[in-house]
């Protein structure tokens, strides 16, 4: 898994990004348009305080909180660090990954119980981001060159007048999505819905929408979003309740020592 | 930003050409849910400050982002006190095969308090109470355990972070047998019925860690040796069974006449020694190495049959391992190996003799598919580096580890952990479901299947088969 997906501001990015992937040729407009999604603005680093609720029909919701950090290095490398802080069974568990400009990934889970950080695999595409509509793949980042971009057409989505974006994987198997369509704002290469397609190419199985978004020292940041999965209504919605961007957070910040004391997060959590 | 004027560049009339039969149809309008989130929880130590920062309204989108030259302000963390319960666990089980009882049942809570006046210094004090209920057989009987838990005085500076005080520390890189395991107290109450975090106890210790870039040095000393949390010797978990006659890992041909009547006595005093442990954190590989002079907590029974008395001993160990960590195909590879001196063993005259020992412990962790199946697969290896014969194994080759699928949306969790001996019958089989919907609370139903030759685990708890109902949770 690429870091980005853990945090939630840049959880939703990467669904953006996802959804969109550029155009090896630069003339291609719907691979301009994955790129302009791609590239669209979110700071040298971001700290977000957020939550994550679980909706099932039917049952009481079950809401995560948790702190994020996000920077991006020189040489296209990105480090996330991700802090869970509610509910108590899962208070103090932390993820860091630190993604590699040649699209590895690696990544450690610190377990309080055990006071141990253990490295993990971050290949588990299509596992659930902690028991979320949201798999592990959702959460990376997506270059536009690993899909094949088509536009559709101009829907309304959102209000918006969207321009509607099929993406699909240029290699087969590579991704457990047979493809993706995104509605994208153009005005702001802000993806206002997108539709994944696992199973049937026909019909798609899960849904992500756009539910507000707010300008933030400058940067767009997509406040509340939801993932729907489509067969069993499940929902997962994600709200970022503080975004911090370009705090300067140091490197140090992203680092096994860090992800093992929560306490050396404190200077820089919202 | 360059990627700005990119964005600006795009011509939206370039988008003329797509196809408009391909156009998906629009979706329904899907009910909103109710926006009733309540507000978020204050567990943040500083005020939202994001509002307060973000440009004037008319900014275009396109606009670049202001650049902050500098931080708007000075942050530090705040003073912080939390309490709770660490842990509290209610549990019921039927012994369907024991002499010694029909049922077992567990509860155990471990209340704390946390302050943290400042960034750098941290107060902990915390307590762990414990009662055990054995009914229904010859050795019924009631046990309550009151004991610290992790209190300590913690400071922290820079890279350095030192803390004195009672400490769980459980060092090594696999799961449930880490060799690295040198400076942890054990907590034998409940055998091997919980996870390992849950089977250690704190002990006095003094600790340095000192991070260098990717290394971390972790220095421990044990001022005061204490063994591990035994069960009481009727219960069914305690290594010497009176009912069935049998010391746990010994050949029981030896005991079997005389064992009920023994005593048992303690051999703990003075300190519990000194490790040290340097571990590297990164590329291509993660990777430590243990030094340790310690006392192990786990007994070994020192048998001296003309005075009928079972002795429990805690030898000094020199002791050093090495352990790596790595990521390759979607698999995690850990390892550790370990050399052991000064290990004890019993000879069949019963004379208690020591050799040295070494230990491997191969694990695999992988999620087949990708997807939310977690098996972590473990093999060991311990050998016992003498010719002379023992009472007990000098080899032992097995496998052991857990599987672990999360179904209903995560709601639900279904577990298997096993081991099994490669070159004697030792079996363990711990089937579990668990209903984790109702958070942060876990109940669940457990299953523990003991089986195995003599002189192995599985084997001297053959007949404590149980089957458990529990609820766990902290808050």
């Amino acid at each position: 898994m690429h870091s980005r997906s853990v945090s939630p501001r840049y959880l939703i990015a990467s669904l953006l990004l996802c959804l969109v992937c550029a155009a090896p040729v630069r003339a291609d407009p719907a691979g301009d348009l994955a790129q302009r999604v791609y590239d669209r603005p979110n700071g040298r680093d971001l700290t977000t305080l957020g939550r994550m609720v679980l909706t099932e029909r039917g049952r009481a919701p079950r809401i995560r909180e948790l702190v994020t950090y996000r920077i991006d290095k020189s040489g296209g490398e990105t480090a996330n660090l991700i802090r869970f802080l509610d509910p108590e069974d899962i208070a103090g568990t932390g993820l860091l990954s630190l993604d590699k400009a040649d699209g590895s990934t690696d990544q450690w889970l610190y377990l309080p119980a055990l006071d141990r950080v253990r490295r993990i695999s971050s290949d588990r595409k299509g596992g659930r981001f902690v028991g979320s509509d949201l798999y592990f793949e959702d959460l990376q980042e997506r270059k536009p060159s690993k899909d094949r971009h088509r536009l559709l057409g101009r829907q309304t989505e959102n209000g918006i007048l969207c321009d509607v974006l099929e993406s699909i994987p240029v290699e087969t198997g590579e991704s457990i999505y047979l493809k993706r369509i995104s509605w994208i704002d153009p005005a702001t290469a802000i993806p206002q819905r997108v539709d994944y397609f696992e199973r049937d190419a026909g019909t798609p199985s899960k849904r992500w929408l756009l539910r507000a978004k707010k300008r933030m020292q400058g940067y767009w940041t997509l406040t509340d979003s939801r993932m729907v999965d489509l067969e069993s209504g499940h929902e997962t919605r994600l709200v970022i309740d503080t975004a911090l961007y370009d705090q300067k957070l140091p490197a140090k910040l992203f680092t096994s020592q860090t992800l093992a004391d929560e306490r050396l997060e404190s200077d820089y959590r919202p | 930003m360059n990627r700005l004027l990119l964005t600006l560049s795009l011509p939206f009339v370039a988008l003329a050409a797509h196809a408009a039969d391909d156009l998906p149809p629009p979706r329904a309008a899907i009910q909103e849910a109710a926006d009733d989130l309540p507000p978020p929880r204050r567990t943040s130590t500083r005020a939202p400050a994001a509002a307060e920062a973000a440009p004037p309204a008319a900014a275009a989108d396109e606009l670049p982002p202001p650049r902050r030259t500098a931080r708007s302000r000075a942050r530090s963390a705040q003073p912080t006190l939390k309490f709770g319960i660490d842990d509290l666990l209610a549990e019921t089980g039927v012994l369907p095969d024991a002499a010694e009882a029909d049922t077992y049942s567990t509860l155990r809570v471990s209340p704390y308090v946390q302050w943290q006046p400042s960034r750098d210094w941290e107060f902990r004090a915390g307590a762990r109470l414990d009662g055990m209920s054995q009914a229904g057989g010859r050795t019924g009987h009631d046990e309550l355990l009151a004991d610290y838990s992790d209190t300590y005085v913690r400071y922290r500076s820079g890279d350095t972070r030192l803390t004195f005080g009672a400490q769980t520390i459980i060092w090594g890189r696999v799961d449930e047998i880490p060799l690295a395991d040198r400076v942890s107290r054990a907590d034998l109450t409940r055998f091997a019925l919980d996870d390992l975090a849950d089977r250690r106890r704190a002990q006095l210790a003094a600790r340095w860690e000192q991070t260098m870039g990717e290394y971390k040095l972790d220095a421990v000393w044990l001022p005061v040796f204490r063994g591990a949390q035994l069960p009481d010797p009727d219960s069914v978990w305690s290594p010497v069974n009176r009912t069935t006659r049998q010391i746990i890992g010994i050949d029981p041909s030896l005991t079997t006449g005389w064992l009920g009547a023994a005593r048992i006595e303690d051999n703990e005093h003075g300190s519990g020694g000194g490790a040290i442990r340097l571990t590297r954190t990164g590329e291509p590989f993660d990777f430590g190495v243990t030094l340790a002079r310690t006392r192990q907590s786990l007994p070994y029974y020192r048998i001296d049959v003309p005075t009928l008395t079972l002795t429990a001993v805690h030898p000094f160990n020199n002791f050093v391992g090495a352990d790596m960590e790595m990521v390759s195909g979607g698999l995690t590879w850990r390892m550790e190996v370990g050399y052991t001196d000064n290990v004890p063993y019993t000879q069949p005259t019963t004379v208690m003799d020591t050799t040295h020992a070494l230990d491997w412990i191969g694990a695999l962790e992988f999620f087949p598919g990708g997807g939310d199946t977690r098996v972590n697969l473990q093999l060991v290896a311990h050998a016992l580096q003498t010719d002379r014969a023992s009472l007990e194994l000098k080899e032992y080759y097995g496998a052991n580890g857990e599987v672990e699928i999360p179904f209903a949306n995560g709601r639900w969790k279904a577990a298997m952990r096993f081991a099994t001996g490669f070159n004697v019958r030792d079996v363990y089989l711990g089937p579990k479901i668990s209903y984790v919907g109702w958070e942060p609370h876990e109940i669940y139903l457990a299953g523990h299947y003991f089986d195995g030759e003599n002189r192995t685990l599985g084997g001297f708890h053959q007949d404590h088969s149980l089957i458990t109902l529990g609820l766990r949770t902290r808050f």
